[in-house]
């Protein structure tokens, strides 16, 4: 069971292995993007169970426009976003102990975390996606539903934020 | 003293022939660029959460909870054809589903459940006897449709077969049998579906 036309053939009838397979292929990324939007695993949890909620009430509607991909991320960003929305808060992560004890540049990717929480949602989104993901400008323009002009802004943007705090952290380093 | 040009180029203004060339004879940019490609580098391995068994089990109970509330009913026009085998089957189902109402708690025990399990084995004993009997009619159809019904048995088939497996490790578990009921009566609705198309067509 490996095309995707036969998966989605299969979620529509409600079959939960082609929501497994959906969940095998994309689950990691899906929760990675939540985590970096919502701040916290547990909250990237409850919108990734959202996520697969709503692809069950809406994959009869999906008739192939778009790639499926583009149709699953966008699905999940509205549900982060608006989780995001809902909480009008940033979040900030913690990162975990062992991680501390092996990486030499803890200090700094603990600000990296906070700094990219502290970012406007649809800046971290649309970093989150370029920088993690690794999607092209087009295909997040495609899945946030913006012009590619506006996403290479809100990249621009959070790129110069997150790169002044190296540049920073150097300055007190050589200091 | 600082040089804009490497962030015209991140927004796009300039192209990448001419961002090299600069980069060849600017190191404000070159800096830039190196910090960039840093930032890049550390926000990749920054430590990331991993979808795991545990949250596919809580995600594949929402979905079945969900599936169970919405569940898609077909349309029953040619019930009326199927009567007698719908009661010979409800007949069976009654006295199941009164044990459920019995006690709707999540957690079954004792005489209770001996009751549902023995129930359980009547319902999917008299489903299997009415598939039986559906086969030759599936046999005789049109192939698109006949394939069409496989799939969607086939589809119920592993509910009912994941179901049984979930209830091997936790029999108790007073959900699990509901979905598996849900699932049993999906498919004898599929089957009369399929006996009453037949007889539609005289």
């Amino acid at each position: 069971m490996t095309n995707e036309t036969t998966i989605l053939a299969r979620c529509r009838q409600g079959d939960l292995k082609a929501f497994r397979w959906i969940f095998d292929r994309y689950g990691d990324s899906l929760l990675r993007l939540g985590n970096r939007i919502l701040g916290n695993r547990e909250d990237a949890e409850d919108a990734l169970q959202t996520t697969f909620i709503k692809l069950l009430r809406s994959i009869s509607a999906f008739r192939g426009e778009a790639k499926f991909s583009t149709y699953l991320y966008r699905v999940h960003l509205r549900v982060c976003l608006d989780a995001c929305r809902s909480r009008k808060q940033a979040m900030f992560l913690q990162l975990d102990g062992r991680e501390a004890c092996i990486h030499p540049d803890y200090e700094l990717k603990m600000q990296l975390e906070r700094a990219i929480a502290a970012l406007p949602p649809r800046q971290k989104a649309c970093f989150t996606l370029f920088a993690v993901e690794g999607m092209s400008q087009k295909e997040i323009a495609a899945v946030m539903n913006l012009a590619i002009g506006s996403v290479k802004a809100n990249i621009f943007q959070a790129r110069s934020k997150l790169r002044a705090l190296l540049e920073n952290d150097e300055k007190e380093i050589a200091v | 003293m600082s040089c804009d040009r490497y962030n015209a180029f991140l927004k796009g203004e300039i192209d990448p022939d001419s961002m090299a060339e600069h980069l060849d004879h600017c190191s404000s940019c070159r800096r830039a660029k190196e910090m960039d490609e840093r930032l890049l580098e550390l926000t990749s391995c920054l430590p990331s959460p991993e979808a795991d068994e545990k949250l596919w089990y809580r995600i594949r109970g929402a979905l079945l909870q969900e599936r169970e509330q919405h569940r898609l009913r077909p349309r029953w026009t040619q019930l009326a054809a199927a009567a007698v085998l719908l009661l010979a089957v409800g007949i069976l189902t009654h006295p199941f589903r009164t044990a459920y109402s019995q006690d709707s708690e999540a957690i079954l025990s004792g005489s209770l459940l001996q009751r549902v399990e023995k129930l359980e084995n009547q319902h999917l004993k008299a489903i299997e006897d009415l598939q039986g009997k559906i086969e030759p009619v599936l046999n005789g159809m049109d192939g698109d449709l006949a394939r069409l019904y496989r799939e969607r048995l086939d589809v119920i088939d592993d509910q009912i077969a994941e179901c049984r497996q979930a209830l091997e490790e936790n029999p108790q578990n007073g959900h699990i049998r509901r979905y598996l009921l849900a699932a049993l009566q999906d498919k004898k609705e599929t089957l009369l579906e399929i006996r009453s198309s037949r007889t539609g067509r005289g």
